[in-house]
């Protein structure tokens, strides 16, 4: 049935899987199809009369065409949203759940060495992410269907891939910090904590002054600044994501191999 | 002798606090080796530093001749482990738990499976979370035993299993010794312990008090006894026997405790009519109060 821990992990999740998939599918096919009701200039005018700040904060309102609309409404504001919780979520849940129900001290009796658990769970997350990425997507690509609205699909995939890698770099944050310490609260709060600081940070670096340059520490700057879904993968800001990713599972399985398990 | 579990000065501390300190212990192969304390002296501490569950601040853990902070993927592919308050996946069956810990072991014998299943009576189609604590730790003892470890590392193994599993507990690792095997078991049962181990360490307060045989348990260990007499009990009905710890009498009642070989003090109260007899096994603290004379001190 299942012989390895990154199995057993993906069949623990299998319902998970499930409701996110059917929740982000659903989500997107929702946005997108209302996308012709914000098509009415009398409400872009509307909406770019609003203060810049407020444009920041709730994505680009700048959203008079398709390219615009899913850049800022699905890829930036609502997704990377529902992103966040997903990728800190199944990041916590993995490792420290099981180690605060015991189970990790069960598994770890076996031959299975820590540095093997902590990389099949780790790609598990990874699989999971992208399974909820890729069907998210096809809500994207039904909804265009239904209202009939041409974009690129190379393009589309470009920012899926984007924020797959996005939600992997939350997910390996929250991932790492709960394999490190071993403490689910702190694993769930540093994550959460460092991303809504970052979020606010990127958004109104954007309109106060004194914060102008202070968006290059977030990762919501490389996630987004290069608008994917209008201007393709810009590699620089990629790589940027992928080295943070592989800090978080460097220095994860670095801590988790030297530290006591909790009991 | 060639020993499959050695410590050397082996310490915890959390905080300002020792949970061990200065563990020596030498388990030889091929033994049943008893390792009895009263709760939190630090047996579970130990065994997690074997295991390499934990790091020890000081000292060494030495299992199947490898420090077990070097090289655990080696010490648990040859260990069966299993504790009293083991978790287990609550959302498998017990054969798909079972099965999926013999892939992780890189051993999984169903006929040895079904073999212990049926030994222990445990049905292996129902999911754990609806099984009894008893029945959870007969599906860690199937875990532990199916892959015929040379070593087995087993924190107090039987709680929650009832007296008649825990006679086939006793029969599986006499078993096990027979096949070549090591055993070393937690406890903070005495008699447990008597009926299995051919060594016994004593840990109290972080601390090695004691290593025994047998035979020197034996000695020292204490029973007591409550008798009623016919007649009025007197203490020369005890003359010449050995190991009274303790008398008191109250008209025709007699309470003593007797270390050792009980055999000459029953033959001393037979020597009267009796009306009736009970004796109790000694709780851990109460032997550690009567072996030591007093409560170890603090490390």
């Amino acid at each position: 049935m299942f012989r390895t821990p990154a199995l057993k992990t993906l069949y623990d999740k299998r319902w998970v899987i499930l409701a996110w998939s059917l929740g982000a599918f659903i989500m997107n096919l929702v946005i997108v199809i209302i996308f012709p009701d914000f098509k009415n200039p009398q409400l872009v005018e509307a909406f770019k009369s609003l203060p810049e700040s407020l444009q920041a904060f709730s994505g680009s309102l700048d959203i008079g065409t398709i390219s615009k609309y899913l850049d800022s409404q699905v890829f930036f504001n609502n997704g990377s949203f529902i992103f966040w919780i997903l990728g800190i979520s199944i990041g916590v849940n993995l490792l420290s759940t099981d180690e605060d129900r015991g189970t990790l001290e069960t598994t770890l009796a076996t031959k299975v060495s820590r540095s093997r658990l902590y990389t099949e769970k780790f790609i598990a997350m990874f699989f999971i992410f992208l399974v909820v990425n890729i069907v998210s997507t096809l809500g994207i690509w039904l909804a265009l269907f239904i209202i009939h609205e041409p974009v690129s699909a190379v393009r589309i995939v470009q920012a899926t891939f984007m924020l797959f890698i996005f939600t992997a770099l939350l997910g390996s944050f929250s991932f790492g910090m709960g394999a490190a310490t071993g403490k689910k609260g702190l694993s769930i709060g540093v994550p959460s904590l460092t991303l809504v600081v970052m979020f606010l940070l990127y958004t109104f670096s954007q309109s106060v002054d004194w914060l102008k340059n202070w968006d290059k520490i977030t990762w919501n700057y490389y996630y987004s600044r290069g608008q994917t879904i209008i201007n393709g993968i810009h590699y620089v800001d990629l790589i940027i994501l992928l080295v943070s990713i592989l800090l978080f599972f460097i220095l994860g399985i670095i801590f988790f191999n030297k530290r006591d398990l909790q009991k | 002798m060639d020993n499959a579990i050695q410590t050397t000065a082996l310490s915890k501390k959390y905080g300002k606090k020792w949970a061990i300190r200065g563990v020596d212990l030498e388990v030889p192969r091929g033994s049943i080796y008893g390792f009895l304390g009263p709760n939190g002296a630090g047996k579970t501490t130990t065994i997690r530093c074997l295991m390499n569950f934990i790091r020890p601040t000081k000292g060494i853990a030495n299992v199947l001749g490898v420090d077990s902070q070097d090289d655990a993927k080696f010490i648990h592919k040859r260990v069966g482990y299993i504790t009293g308050e083991m978790e287990y996946y609550d959302n498998l069956t017990a054969k798909q738990y079972i099965n999926y810990m013999g892939y992780l072991q890189g051993h999984l014998d169903k006929k040895e499976v079904s073999r212990l299943a049926r030994r222990l009576k445990a049905n292996l189609d129902l999911k754990i979370k609806t099984l009894s604590r008893g029945n959870k730790q007969k599906v860690g003892l199937i875990s532990a035993f199916q892959h015929k470890p040379e070593l087995l590392v087993m924190d107090e193994p039987t709680s929650g299993l009832d007296p008649i599993l825990q006679r086939e507990f006793v029969d599986m690792v006499f078993e096990h010794k027979k096949a070549g095997g090591t055993a070393f078991i937690s406890s903070h049962f005495m008699m447990e312990v008597e009926q299995m181990c051919d060594m016994v360490g004593f840990i109290n307060k972080g601390r090695i008090v004691e290593v025994l045989t047998l035979e020197k348990l034996h000695e020292k260990s204490i029973h007591e006894f409550d008798v009623m007499f016919e007649k009025p009990a007197t203490k020369e009905m005890l003359t010449g026997v050995k190991g009274i710890k303790e008398i008191k009498l109250n008209d025709n009642f007699m309470h003593c405790h007797i270390a050792g070989s009980v055999d000459g003090f029953l033959k001393a109260i037979a020597k009267q009519p009796v009306k009736s007899l009970r004796t109790r096994e000694l709780d851990l603290e109460e032997i550690f109060l009567k072996m030591y004379g007093k409560d170890v001190p603090n490390v």
